[in-house]
C-alpha cells in the first residue's frame, strides 16, 4: 500500500470520527496536546489500524506515537513489513 | 501539585489481624481493639493526620479542636469500615442493616443499557460493591493494578460468588480501555473511582470545598465516549452496623465526537460529581478517606 493511501485513510478517519477540520491535521500536529485525543480515542485508532491495515497493535506501541506524522510512519512501516 | 502515589497503606497483615480478632472475639471486640490502632496512627501517621486535619480545618472550616476530634473519628471510622469488610467475608453480614437511596436507578441501568458508576474513596466502596450484588448483573470494578495486587486474595474471596470482574489499570498500558469498551458493549456495569489518578494521567482542576483540586479525567470521559448513562454511587457508614447506599439518577449526556465539545461536557459532569460529593461529605465529614495532600495546599 502506498503512503498516500495510508495518509488518506488515517485523515478521513480522524476527520470523521473526531469531527476535526482537515486543516487541523498536519504532520507535526500533536495527537494528545493539539487534537486533544484521549487514551480512549487511541483505542479507536488501534481498532482502525487493525481493521483497515490488517495488523495487530499492542497498546504499548501506540503510547509512543505522538504526532500525526509518527502515526503515518508507524502504519507505513508495519504495512511494508508484512 | 502533590498527588496520590499509587500506594495504599496497610495490607494483608492488617486484614489478617482483624480476621483473627473477629473470628475469636467478635465485631464489638474488634471495634474496641481498633481504638488502640487509631491511637497508634494518630501518633505515627503524621502525613495522614495532616491531610485529614487540613480537610476538616481548612476546607470544612471546623475549629482546631473539632478538627482534631474528627481526625480521630475519621481514623476510627476507616478502621470500622475495614473490620466490616472482613466481617462480610466471614459471613457476619446478617448483623448489618442498610438503607438504599436510588437502587431503582441502578436496576434500570442493569436491565436496560448498563452504564458507569463513579464512586469515591469515602465510606466503603467494598460494601457498595457487595450491595451491587442485588442487581444481578455483571459489575466490572476498575482499579489500579498496584492497589489490587496488595489485596488481591482478599478481593477474590470477597467477590468469589458474585458476578464481579476486576479491570486493572496498569502504567503505560491501554488494555483496561479495551476491557471497559467490551463490557459496555455487552451492557454491563463499570464501577470506577472519580477521585484518584496516577501521575502522568489526564486531570481536571475543579473547585472542591472552596479550593481547586485535581480530579482524573478518565472516569468522566467513559460515559461520553461510549454513550452510556452515569450514576454517582457511595455507601456511607451511619452507625456501627448500618450503612446507607446512595446512587444518583442515571444521566446520559450527549456523546460528542469533537474533543472540544466533549471537554465541555466532561467539566459539567465533574461539577455534578463534586456537588454530590460535597453534599455527602458535609453529612459524613468523618468519612473522607483520601489521606494525602488532595488540594496540594499543605505546607
Amino acid at each position: 500500500m502506498k503512503e498516500q493511501d495510508i495518509i488518506k485513510i488515517v485523515n478521513d478517519f480522524l476527520i470523521d470520527e473526531f469531527e476535526l477540520e482537515p486543516e487541523q491535521i498536519k504532520d507535526d500536529t500533536l495527537l494528545r496536546d493539539e487534537l486533544e485525543l484521549e487514551s480512549l480515542d487511541l483505542v479507536d485508532i488501534i481498532v482502525l489500524i487493525e481493521r483497515e491495515f490488517g495488523f495487530k497493535v499492542e497498546p504499548t506501541e501506540i503510547v509512543k506515537v505522538n504526532t500525526v506524522r509518527e502515526l503515518y510512519d508507524f502504519i507505513t512501516e508495519r504495512v511494508n513489513k508484512s | 501539585m502533590p498527588q496520590w502515589t499509587g500506594k495504599t497503606r496497610g495490607g494483608i497483615a492488617g486484614y489478617k489481624s482483624f480476621v483473627f480478632i473477629l473470628k475469636y472475639f467478635g465485631i464489638s471486640s474488634a471495634y474496641f481493639f481498633l481504638r488502640f490502632v487509631v491511637l497508634y496512627f494518630l501518633i505515627f501517621a503524621p502525613k495522614a493526620f495532616k491531610a485529614s486535619y487540613y480537610f476538616l480545618n481548612k476546607r470544612l472550616h471546623f475549629s482546631p479542636f473539632k478538627s482534631f476530634r474528627y481526625v480521630s473519628k475519621t481514623f476510627y471510622k476507616l478502621g470500622q469500615v475495614l473490620i466490616d469488610k472482613v466481617a462480610f467475608l466471614s459471613g457476619l453480614n446478617k448483623n448489618y442493616t442498610f438503607d438504599f437511596d436510588g437502587e431503582e436507578h441502578l436496576r434500570q441501568l442493569a436491565d436496560e443499557t448498563g452504564g458507569v458508576l463513579i464512586g469515591v474513596h469515602a465510606g466503603s466502596w467494598e460494601i457498595a460493591g457487595h450491595l451491587l450484588k442485588r442487581l444481578n448483573t455483571k459489575i466490572n470494578i476498575v482499579m489500579f493494578a498496584d492497589e489490587h495486587e496488595r489485596i488481591e486474595g482478599f478481593l477474590t474471596q470477597m467477590y468469589k460468588d458474585k458476578n464481579v470482574n476486576f479491570i486493572l489499570i496498569g502504567k503505560n498500558d491501554y488494555s483496561h480501555l479495551f476491557q471497559i469498551a467490551e463490557a459496555l458493549k455487552n451492557r454491563e456495569m463499570i464501577a470506577i473511582h472519580g477521585d484518584r489518578f496516577l501521575p502522568g494521567t489526564n486531570t481536571l482542576s475543579k473547585e472542591f470545598f472552596g479550593k481547586n483540586a485535581l480530579f482524573p479525567a478518565g472516569p468522566f470521559l467513559i460515559p461520553l465516549k461510549y454513550n452510556v448513562p452515569v450514576s454517582f454511587v457511595m455507601a456511607m457508614k451511619e452507625t456501627s452496623k448500618h450503612y446507607h447506599f446512595y446512587a444518583t439518577p442515571p444521566k446520559k449526556f450527549q456523546s460528542p465526537k469533537n474533543p472540544d465539545d466533549r471537554n465541555r461536557l466532561v467539566n459539567i459532569m465533574l461539577e455534578e460529581y463534586i456537588e454530590n460529593l460535597e453534599n455527602i461529605l458535609m453529612k459524613y465529614p468523618d468519612q473522607w478517606f483520601n489521606f494525602y495532600d488532595f488540594w496540594g495546599d499543605i505546607k
